[in-house]
């Protein structure tokens, strides 16, 4: 638990010198020391925009399939990583609706529909969290770099708010004070009889209702439930210490671009110190990134214009770049759960629910590095009507190598064919 | 819900035979009236065309793609079936199926099956949407839960006022950092469940573990921000007098600078403002000191409206001086920022005597009052130099070089404006004699803390009464005792502590001063103190010397005990200080040093015990906290500033237990089901249900004292009596919770700040902090015709709209209006009148990038004429587009309704879009299109025949159609005050009601009259 985990263990491995400097001594922010027997412990990362790509550039030709394909102009940092991610074409969520596809990528269920859904459009993120419990110090986290994360549902359709990088990087490292740690328990045992008296109202009051106003208080026992339940998962961490850093808190800064680096940096640090196992993290942009002067959403509307496109290949190169340092320094770093790198038990997506900024929603922008997936190609799923595979069916598959026994997520049909794992 | 037109080259996914189809997406909700669908029969007509064209390839032999179509049911109440037949429709529109091998239907063919596939999926849509014609147990949304929050604990201030829309999340400082600070209790509550632009529909509305836990905290910190353990405030006068601002001001006028040099009497307003030009006092910079109703006095006077100076300064002189008092908050932008809101305005007879002008207001700590003329000039090339030039040409002179005489040169325009005073300013201005500020404070504590802690006995019997009239409140109902109960014994086992009373602070506090650079705490009895005063508060408070460092200071008092016991202290002090008790030194950390923190016990007996403490100040930074506890009580603070919260908040440690486990117990009343949720059984409701209707419906809020007591006396099943109170409701100011969100509801502008315009032209947009501004004139317009009761057909059209400078200058290019204020002004152009061509609503229905006539027109349809389109299909792909080739969307449009799949939907959706197209994304008129600089057309012809040539021809169109605007917004009110669907059934309801208005005449007040009248309001 409190094994030295000394500077050069992060350099060991690819050979690079990485900026990022990282702990001196980390006690693991996790309870979990070793694998439990024969599974590993999987974590995942979600990379987002919520303007999708310009499609041309992104994807690669679709008639080279399979690990002999040229990559894309968008995808070219990525290179150097190539046995290490898979790009996915014609996958999608098989519905249209623009901007209303973003909140959908990791579920594949629309909200509007998600009472159709026997967990409705839970996010992929938010059922790992549900899975993993209490066994990391946040069950996930959900972060927005100069823009809102709008990925994480709960089971019941609510949205889960981002946090910003500073707030990010003072929930991870920020030691509370003993007061306020007590105080921290205090809550939680007021809140615990708190809630008791609640459900028995609630019990109270489900004597003489009618069904629908029945199915309605259900969910608010539920919502008790749970709520006492992770009140419960969380209390032992509160004296649990935080690992220390010697990475300074993040400044803010001006533009996107430190900020998004700076942003990558704490999500290995989260991993690296099993501070939580599902993150997902979206980024945008602000005027004057880059050098580039206009807003996100503009730019998407490029209507084909070399300005507008020439600006996106810029904003979205990026986004792939930073996918691909993250991809480094998981690569870095020994897994010491599972042993082997954090990259060989983390899976990263990179990827929106609206593909591009015309609004479609076919087609979406994927890419899958890590995770123990047999990776290394481009995978062509049939383009017409009939055949089309949900994209959901990737999200299952995910589950599916993070442990999960299901053989069903959201709105997939089973799990993505062609994609294996060990 | 109308989103984004999306646009696409349709190459990738259709068929040869459509390749110049365009498909366009929009997505709408399906129509007002749900109805409850079981199997389908339409359907059945399908079966020849099914058999014919389907079966052979899907039926009982290996049915490609696993689908059947031969067993597949009409009962579209399954989720699993409504796909597939939703997929027939798709292959159907995109002319997929049947394969081009195969023998095709002919197009009469396909258009009689989707004819009968589209109505009855959209039917089987909304069933999905029903809630059976009920009510479903409606959670309070945030508005609710604020405003019941508000009323419920008697609780004031901006983050309460009645027509809030809570803090969103604001990147204030436009790096992208987004900010959840503020002290709205319900800062973290994602946006509610939303449908139609409804945010109260019972079945729409969710709980989660995660709001509950939200609500918990927010119950928390609410309560506490009720509880007033403090001493009462110092509620003495603050005048300020003679000059207000000290130093100058930015924004100010030279003139008004200059004034101060021959004026000691006063401060002078000799322009009229705009986000500058504004006066506060410069004392109260950082806003009033605690939260509190406070009155609120200027004494002014107004001098020469009639002048010599002409062309100079444009003042209409026919029109009375208007001063504007405004209240702002210091800590967000000040009073040039986004929070300054305008109270009153008071006119002022030129007559150059003095006017004393007052009234009152609620501020939050930190508010401050500023006062800026309304109707004056605010002109850039009024200036002093230019007046003496042109007025007084013997006293001018030319600005000296500035190479050759820098002073000169500099203080040129400070001599030019001493002129204009030499003989006394004749310009028109104010003068700005006095500004006096008075906290209204009667009774203490507030009633907030005397309701929910009584007099603080601590005896079970008080603590009983005080949380059954806590949840008869809460409850918006009678409670039995043994509702009550549960808490009455959470509140027992929660109090661990017997009922010690200690006082807060410290007794008859009295403090010295003395000054010098000591390194050890000096022998005061050898110094003289240089200062000695009283402490009232009753805190020790180091920040009380004149000093910031090199001082020393004695705080002497008394604290009294009442159990015999260990008592312990604590202090932490940078740098040396004592605590003293009965005068034997109890805790001692001399020197300099930082502020580590020391304790000490010691037994007491009960009774008083002088306590006397020595500080010691040498180099910044300085600080002193200290605190005790003893038997029977925890931590109670001795120092402003708490040892356990540096900010001095009154932490729980603070609270004595009592109080600790009635905010339990009060914490567990307000996030029971019974609090959070309304609920009505299905059938005719009671007297307190009609209340809670009547009250959410205008106030968003619970019902008052005097709902509840016309509830109890059973006078709500009376219409005469509803009719008073509704008439009462929206005589209140919380009726604004009504005019914001039921506008915002039907008008969509929950839209509004999705999508922002950005960065080139629309740079003012954030910068100048339009958004609420836009938001702010729609809501405007509609709460004065609810006010005058005017007609429906005022929305269609008028000769008048609101606007302040701002919007003024940016959106309608127009001159001279002034002032901040929103006002009505008449209109000279035709186009410009009604509700629905506002900038806010034409801001809403475009996405900041672009406007398009498929959005406009559907919302039109589905939020003014109540007629929304069939919903599209929901296969099919946007399409666009290469805007390279300067194709308007009029041209993509008229392509695209050339398909005749298209067609049926998009011939009544864009027609009633052109006319709007004049718009740009902030409502700004327009001529052409920016980008590709082609004219805009708007002119069209409708389903009807009836051919529109603009805005203008569109409004006199809408104006034919009044009585389906009214029915409209007459279920759109129905809809919003009952918090369901309205079903098929309930279409009779609604048109009752508009028939008993009158039809064409129908007046939006006596709608709202008409709709409490309801069956529909009175029954679930």
């Amino acid at each position: 638990m409190n094994s030295p985990w000394e500077r050069r263990t992060f350099l060991r491995g690819s050979g690079v010198i990485l900026a990022l400097p990282m702990l001196e001594a980390i006690p693991m922010a996790s309870t979990a020391v070793a694998a439990p027997a024969g599974r590993a412990v999987k974590r995942f990362v979600c990379l987002s925009n919520n303007y999708g790509v310009y499609q041309k550039a992104f994807f690669p030709d679709v008639k080279e399939q399979g690990i002999n394909y040229q990559i894309s102009e968008t995808l070219k940092p990525l290179e150097k990583h190539r046995k290490d991610f898979t790009v996915f074409s014609n996958l999608d969520h098989g519905f249209t609706g623009g901007h209303q596809g973003v909140p959908v990528l990791l579920s594949g269920v629309r909200p509007v529909l998600a009472h159709n859904y026997s967990e409705g459009n839970i996010s992929l993120d938010q059922k790992l969290a549900e899975h993993h419990g209490a066994a990391t110090r946040f069950p996930s986290m959900t972060l927005g770099c100069r823009e809102r994360n709008l990925l994480s549902f709960t089971r019941t359709g609510v949205q889960v708010p981002s946090i910003d990088l500073r707030t990010a990087y003072r929930k991870m490292f920020f030691e509370d004070s003993a007061q306020a740690k007590t105080a921290q328990e205090e809550q939680f045992a007021r809140h615990s009889s708190i809630l008791d008296v609640v459900s028995d109202q609630a019990r109270a009051m489900d004597a003489n209702l009618s069904q629908s106003d029945r199915r309605k208080l259900a969910e608010y026992f539920d919502s008790v439930r749970t709520l006492e339940k992770k009140i419960t998962q969380q209390e032992p961490w509160i004296q649990r210490p935080k690992p220390e850093t010697e990475v300074s808190e993040p400044n803010p800064g001006n533009g996107t671009q430190e900020q998004l680096k700076a942003m990558i940096e704490i999500i290995a640090l989260a991993l690296q110190t099993d501070s939580t196992r599902a993150i997902t993290m979206t980024s945008g942009f602000v005027n004057g990134d880059f050098g580039l002067n206009g807003g996100y959403h503009g730019f998407s509307h490029h209507g084909e214009r070399d300005e507008p496109v020439a600006a996106l290949k810029k904003i979205e190169g990026f986004q792939i770049t930073m996918m691909s340092y993250l991809i480094d320094l998981l690569k870095a770093q020994e897994d010491l759960i599972n042993g082997g790198t954090l990259l060989d038990h983390t899976a990263i997506l990179f990827g929106c629910g609206m593909a591009s900024g015309t609004h479609s929603t076919t087609n979406l922008p994927l890419v899958l590095a890590g995770g123990g997936f047999r990776h290394g190609e481009h995978k062509v799923y049939p383009q017409a009507d009939q055949a089309r595979v949900p994209a959901a069916n990737l999200l299952l598959s995910i589950l599916q190598n993070s442990g999960l026994e299901i053989d069903q997520f959201g709105s997939s049909t089973g799990n993505l064919r062609g994609l294996d794992f060990s | 819900m109308v989103c984004m037109l999306s646009l696409n080259p349709t190459a990738a996914r259709c068929p040869a035979g459509f390749s110049t189809a365009i498909w366009i997406t929009v997505t709408l909700s399906a129509s007002l009236w749900s109805s409850h669908a079981t199997a389908d029969d339409s359907l059945g007509k399908l079966i020849p065309f099914l058999k014919q064209h389907c079966h052979e390839c899907h039926g009982v032999l290996e049915p490609e793609g696993d689908i059947r179509l031969d067993t597949l049911s009409n009962d579209l109440r399954q989720h699993g079936t409504i796909e597939i037949w939703q997929n027939v429709l798709d292959q159907l529109n995109l002319g997929e199926m049947p394969p081009k091998e195969h023998p095709q239907p002919t197009d009469s063919e396909v258009a009689g099956a989707v004819g009968i596939l589209t109505p009855a999926l959209a039917k089987a849509y909304e069933a999905a949407r029903s809630s059976g014609g009920h009510t479903v147990l409606r959670r309070l949304n945030r508005h609710e839960l604020r405003n019941t929050f508000r009323d419920l604990l008697y609780l004031n201030g901006a983050d309460y006022r009645p027509d809030t829309t809570g803090s969103k999340l604001t990147d204030n400082n436009g790096n992208g950092s987004i900010e959840r600070t503020g002290t709205d209790p319900l800062r973290f509550f994602p946006e509610d469940e939303e449908e139609d632009g409804f945010f109260n529909l019972g079945n729409r509305l969710v709980m989660s573990d995660f709001l509950l836990k939200l609500t918990l905290n927010a119950a928390e910190e609410t309560l506490a921000h009720a509880t007033h353990l403090e001493p009462k405030p110092d509620t003495s006068v603050r005048d300020f007098s003679g000059h207000l601002v000290t130093g100058r001001r930015n924004g100010e006028h030279l003139i008004e600078t200059v004034s101060r040099e021959f004026n000691p009497d006063f401060d002078m307003i000799a322009q009229g403002y705009e986000r500058y030009g504004r006066l506060a006092p410069t004392e109260l910079r950082n806003g009033v000191g605690f939260s509190a109703r406070y009155q609120i006095s200027v004494e002014v006077s107004a001098h020469h409206p009639n002048h010599p100076f002409e062309e100079m300064i444009t003042l209409d002189q026919q029109d009375p001086f208007q001063l504007c008092l405004n209240i702002a908050d210091t800590k967000n932008g000040g009073i040039e920022g986004p929070t300054s809101t305008p109270l009153t305005l008071w006119s002022i007879p030129a007559d150059g005597a003095k006017h004393t002008f007052t009234t009152s207001t609620w501020m939050d700590k930190g508010w401050i009052p500023w006062v800026g003329w309304e109707n004056g000039q605010h002109d850039r090339a009024f200036r002093a130099e230019k007046i003496v030039e042109n007025h007084l040409p013997r006293d001018f002179r030319q600005r000296p070089d500035k190479k050759t005489d820098k002073q000169g040169h500099d203080d040129w325009p400070l001599e030019m404006a001493r002129v204009l005073f030499k003989d006394g300013y004749q310009g028109p201005h104010l003068r700005i004699h006095r500004i006096s500020i008075t906290p209204q404070i009667k009774t203490w504590p507030p009633q907030s803390h005397r309701m929910l802690y009584g007099t603080g006995s601590g005896s079970e019997d008080e603590i009983r009464q005080l949380m059954t009239q806590f949840t008869r409140r809460a409850f918006r109902r009678p409670v039995e005792p043994h509702e009550v109960e549960p808490f009455v014994q959470l509140v027992l086992r929660q109090n661990t502590d017997s009922i010690v009373s200690i006082p807060s602070g410290i007794a008859d506090l009295q403090y010295q001063v003395y000054e010098g650079k000591w390194s050890k705490i000096p022998e005061f009895e050898k110094l003289e103190p240089t200062r000695t005063r009283d402490l009232t508060a009753g805190y020790i408070d180091i920040q009380a010397a004149p000093l910031k460092e090199y001082f020393a200071m004695v705080f002497t008092g008394t604290i009294t005990t009442k159990t015999k016991g260990l008592h312990q202290f604590e202090m932490a002090s940078d740098d040396g200080a004592r605590i003293i008790l009965n005068g034997k030194t109890l805790l001692e950390h001399d020197g300099l040093h930082g502020a580590a923190h020391r304790k000490q016990s010691l037994e007491l007996s009960p009774g008083t015990h002088k306590i006397r403490v020595e500080y010691l100040a040498y180099g910044q930074p300085n600080s002193f906290r200290a605190g005790w506890s003893g038997p029977g009580f925890s931590h109670r603070r001795l120092s402003v500033d708490s040892l356990h919260d540096k900010r001095g908040q009154e932490k729980r440690d603070d609270v004595p237990s009592l109080i600790r486990a009635l905010q339990d117990g009060y914490a567990a009343i307000l996030c029971s089901p019974q609090f959070l949720y309304l609920r009505e059984e299905p059938g005719r409701l009671d007297n307190y249900q009609i209340a809670n209707r009547l009250s959410y419906f205008l106030w968003s809020s619970m019902p008052d004292a005097l709902l509840f007591e016309v509830a109890e006396a059973g006078k709500l099943s009376d219409p005469q009596e509803r009719k008073q109170q509704v008439e009462r409701m929206l005589a209140d100011p919380k009726a604004a919770a009504f005019t914001q969100h039921f506008t915002s509801t039907w008008l969509r502008l929950d839209k509004l700040g999705k999508m922002p315009p950005s960065g080139g032209d629309y740079q003012f947009y954030k910068n100048l902090k339009v958004e609420p501004m836009l938001s702010k004139q729609v809501t405007t317009y509609f709460a004065e015709i609810l006010k005058s009761n005017g007609r429906i057909d005022q929305f269609i059209d008028s000769d008048y709209t609101y606007m302040n400078s701002t919007l003024a200058k940016w959106i309608y290019k127009r001159e001279g209006i002034r002032g901040d204020r929103l006002r009505k002004v008449d209109l000279n152009d035709p186009r410009r009148g009604g509700i629905f061509t506002l900038p806010g609503i034409m801001t809403a229905t475009a996405n900041g990038v672009d406007t398009s006539p498929v959005i406009r027109g559907a919302w039109f349809l589905e939020n003014v004429l109540g007629t929304p389109p069939n919903p599209p299909p929901p296969d099919v792909e946007p399409l666009p587009t290469d805007t390279r080739e300067a194709t308007t969307i009029r041209q993509q449009l008229e392509l695209h309704r050339k398909h005749e799949a298209c067609n049926s939907c998009h011939a009544r959706i864009d027609p009633m879009g052109f006319a709007f197209e004049n718009f740009d994304v902030v409502g700004r008129w327009r001529d052409n299109y920016k980008r590709s600089r082609t004219p805009i057309e708007t002119s069209t012809t409708l389903t009807t025949g009836e051919k529109v040539d603009d805005i203008v021809e569109f409004k006199q169109m809408v104006m034919r159609r009044k009585i389906q605007v009214a029915q409209c917004l007459a279920s759109k009110l129905l809809t919003y005050a009952i918090g369901r669907q309205l079903e098929a059934v309930d279409r009779g309801d609604v048109d009752q009601i508009v028939e008993t208005l009158g039809g064409e005449d129908a007046r939006l007040r006596d709608m709202i009259h008409e709709v409490v009248k309801s069956d529909l309001f009175l029954n679930n």
